[in-house]
């Protein structure tokens, strides 16, 4: 048995799902969270029956007749595929809009339940609902659940199953045009349509998807000349309306209450003509800083106005204590995100420590310690920080204040030719690509979608994070120059400066129209819910971990080897890298990066850099996995040739360390490592991401989003070092001449 | 008048929806905008607008609130 769930966006669909099925599907606070129809297996009532029963949830709909892409998939998936049985799942505090769903339901050849849900905010609120009477009304069954409390659900699946596997449609809008609408059920019904009531009234709205149908043409000519003189489509909404607010709304009795919630209030503030926009910039630097400032609150800054506050090393210390102090403090606090991550890289380095010294054969200690670990637990030490990322933007999602901000940005993002629909993929994007590309199917219209698919890889996900945050940390550590955190921040405002100025170009010139009209409904406030919010951290580490120990784990023991052997087949120790099987392959490839700083001009290391880029095509984690990898050889070649160090920070970040060696071996300046990471956040987006993007854009665009991928990466990451290397001179050749005149007196 | 110049707070009738566009009138069909539904601004901001229609809060840019015309809801006034 098949069971499709249907209903308004937002009406709690996935969470029933869930429920039922025992799955930890997202659920969110904002309409179109579900994009793509998901299946699962009912899990109770086992005892009652022995047939198997197949749950499918839908992305939300708000009528039959779709407005965007994802809503064609539920509407085709309840005419077309018929299952046994439809639960319309309407939200009781919207009563009267999610019941104009629910008559349209009505009107197929299908079975239906409505199932009323939220009964529990009904209750609170002190309204009451006669289930009764709406059941009466409509003839199917109607039961009443809360689905994240979880009552009345498994009443309402023992009733599920008595539900007749036949049911022929019902329509209330049969009185507003009958004598138009029995002439084209006759002939729908003579060609063997099935569900012919629902598609003739379909046709009569003049609906889209049914005009392009087979017969369309035909049935349409059977009412021909009658009723031409009505606004048949006015008058089946006007029917549908009238017949809820008078059969069904009667149902709802209200308690006396203020005429604004909760949510209205609150919306008086966070979406204020004025401050919604500081408050949004606010909470965002709060978020960044949180996660990855190393001088938190900026506690170190201000104790540098007086006498400044002493770095961990000055404190005198034991060796123990100085690493463990070092975790949280040096100079100044760190971060919860950056403690957390030192916390992870502690651990690591001590679990490499004790697995070099114990293996004697060089090139398997070389091998497990510093290919497969050294670019494992580059990658992996950044865990911490990418979850705690990913858990702020779950809270403001699951409180529904991202519907808000889609709001509050629709007018700036309308200058660019964009409505405010697209910033929730796009902040999506911060997480991963791929289910942000997906939920671009909420936007109606095609020319917006296929631009904001093209920018979403600028938003830069979780696992571009460790590529910004090892490099800028590199950059701090070797050069003494600058501020991690504002580096990286500084990035992430790049690829979406980045994102606008494409999208503009592109708006004004290949996917040119009309900017979209922005309708959105939003959400009730509600506090975040720990449990929802530990499955999304739950699901993202599971994610990551996996594609660590498959995709990354394979990537490095094969970098690691082909970085050990040259064509004839022979091992190489760490110094002859540079002969290596992957060192002439770099070498190939380098040239191509010099105008980005990172090709010819870094010498004859330079291909680690090279190599590191290419391998990001497959994972975006691989290019600090590669960097752990290579950086450990380099390492230890130093050790050997002694001009190579890694970095000699307390708790030895092996992300960071690895880039500081990669820094020294190369002699790259600081304008080459900036376009190094703006060409990996900017350029073409890992696998997945590539295939889920071909999928998602019509047909033939694909070549030229690659092409796009490729060219907007290349030409402004050579614009960032050829502005960087001018300013870098410029101001260092100044002070250079300051030095030089001191020095003539 | 459009409900663009509607007053904050204030129930409103709406008396058409005058958009040209097909699929943008049933969009707000479907989420209860039509002639005859009662609505109330709850929120501007240069132009666009939130409004409460039945029990749901519906955002909208200033195209579509200059193009929903309204009146008093003389129920309330």
């Amino acid at each position: 048995m098949r069971i499709a769930l249907i209903g308004n966006p937002n009406c709690g669909k996935t969470t029933l799902f869930n429920r039922l099925t025992g799955s930890t599907a997202h659920v969110g606070n904002w309409p179109g969270v579900t994009v793509e129809k998901r299946e699962g297996q009912y899990k109770g009532l086992k005892k009652q029956t022995a047939e198997r029963i197949d749950i499918v949830d839908l992305p939300g709909i708000y009528s039959l007749s779709p407005y965007t892409p994802e809503e064609v998939i539920s509407r085709n998936y309840m005419i077309d595929e018929k299952p046994d049985l439809v639960i319309n799942i309407v939200d009781a505090t919207n009563l009267e809009r999610n019941l104009y769903l629910t008559t349209q339901v009505m009107e197929a050849d299908v079975p239906v339940l409505v199932a009323l849900n939220m009964m529990d905010a009904v209750e609170r609120e002190g309204d009451k609902i006669d289930v009764g009477i709406i059941e009466r009304e409509l003839g199917v069954p109607v039961m009443p659940v809360s689905a994240l409390k979880g009552a009345g659900i498994d009443k309402m699946m023992a009733r599920a199953l008595e539900v007749p596997r036949e049911r022929k449609g019902v329509s209330v809008v049969e009185g507003a045009i009958s004598d138009i609408l029995p002439p084209v059920i006759e002939f729908y019904s003579a060609e063997g349509v099935s569900s012919p009531l629902f598609h003739a009234i379909k046709l009569l709205e003049n609906d889209e998807l049914e005009l392009e149908r087979k017969g369309a043409k035909d049935a349409r000519e059977k009412a021909a000349g009658v009723g031409e003189d009505i606004d048949l489509e006015a008058a089946i909404v006007d029917a549908r309306y009238k017949y809820i607010t008078t059969r069904l709304a009667v149902a709802k009795t209200r308690a006396k209450k203020d005429k604004f919630t909760k949510s209205d209030k609150i919306d008086k503030v966070m979406t204020h003509r004025v401050w919604a926009i500081p408050i949004f910039l606010v909470i965002l630097f709060a978020i960044f800083h949180v996660t990855f400032s190393e001088d938190f609150l900026y506690i170190g800054a201000w104790a540098s106005l007086g006498k400044g506050l002493p770095g961990v090393d000055e404190l005198g210390l034991s060796e123990g204590m100085t690493t463990f102090v070092g975790i949280f403090y040096d100079g100044a606090v760190f971060s919860p995100g950056v403690i957390l991550f030192n916390m992870f890289d502690t651990l690591f380095s001590t679990i490499m420590e004790a697995l070099g010294g114990a293996i004697e054969t060089e090139w398997l200690s070389g091998f497990i310690a510093d290919g497969v670990l050294g670019g494992l637990f580059a990658v992996l030490g950044f865990l911490p920080q990418i979850l705690m990322l990913f858990m702020w933007f779950s809270i403001l999602e699951d409180t529904g204040y991202m519907a808000r901000v889609a709001f509050v940005l629709d007018r700036i993002f309308r200058r660019f030719g964009l409505s405010g629909r697209s910033f929730m993929p796009m902040i999506m994007g911060f997480g991963c690509s791929v289910p942000a590309m997906i939920n671009t199917r909420t936007l109606a219209d095609k020319n917006e979608r296929t631009a904001t698919i093209r920018v979403i890889p600028f938003f830069s996900c979780g696992a571009k994070l460790p590529i910004l945050t090892a490099i800028a940390g590199g950059i701090c550590e070797f050069f003494g120059v600058g501020n991690a955190d504002l580096i990286t921040y500084g990035m992430y405002v790049l690829g979406v400066a980045a994102a606008i100025v494409c999208v503009l170009i592109m708006r004004n010139t290949t996917m040119k129209g009309e900017i979209p009209p922005f309708i959105m409904e939003l959400p009730t406030y509600h506090m975040p819910r720990f449990k929802n919010l530990m499955l999304h951290l739950w699901d993202k580490t599971k994610h990551f971990v996996k594609k660590a120990f498959t995709i990354i784990f394979a990537s490095t023991v094969i970098i690691w080897l082909f970085s050990h052997l040259n064509w004839a087949w022979h091992y190489l120790p760490d110094e002859h890298m540079n002969d290596s099987i992957l060192a002439s392959l770099g070498k190939f490839i380098q040239p191509l990066f010099t105008p980005l700083g990172f090709g010819s001009q870094i010498g004859a290391y330079g291909w680690v850099f090279a190599v590191a880029a290419l391998t990001g095509l497959i994972a975006k984690e691989n290019v600090i996995a590669t960097f752990g990898t290579l950086g450990a050889c380099l390492i230890a070649m130093g050790a050997n040739v002694g001009s190579i160090t890694g970095g000699e920070l307390l708790a030895d970040e092996e992300g960071i360390a690895s880039a500081v060696a990669m820094i020294t071996a190369t002699g790259i300046d600081i304008p080459g490592l900036i376009a190094f990471i703006a060409f990996n956040m900017l350029t073409v987006p890992c696998f997945a991401a590539c295939a889920t993007a071909k999928a998602e854009l019509k047909k033939g665009s694909f070549k030229w989003t690659l092409m796009f991928w490729v060219a907007a990466s290349y030409v402004i990451s050579a614009a960032v070092y050829t502005i960087g290397a001018w300013w870098w001179t410029c101001s260092f050749g100044r002070r250079s001449r300051r030095r030089q005149q001191c020095s003539s007196f | 008048m459009p409900l663009a110049r509607a007053i904050l707070g204030q129930s409103m009738l709406v008396i058409r929806v005058k958009s040209t566009d097909v699929k943008l009138r049933r969009h707000l069909e479907n989420l209860g905008i039509m002639s005859g539904a009662e609505l109330t601004p709850l929120s501007f901001a240069d132009g666009n607008m939130i409004i409460k229609v039945h029990d749901s809060r519906i955002a909208i840019d200033r195209d579509v609130a200059e193009n929903i015309m309204v009146t008093k809801n003389p129920v309330c006034a």
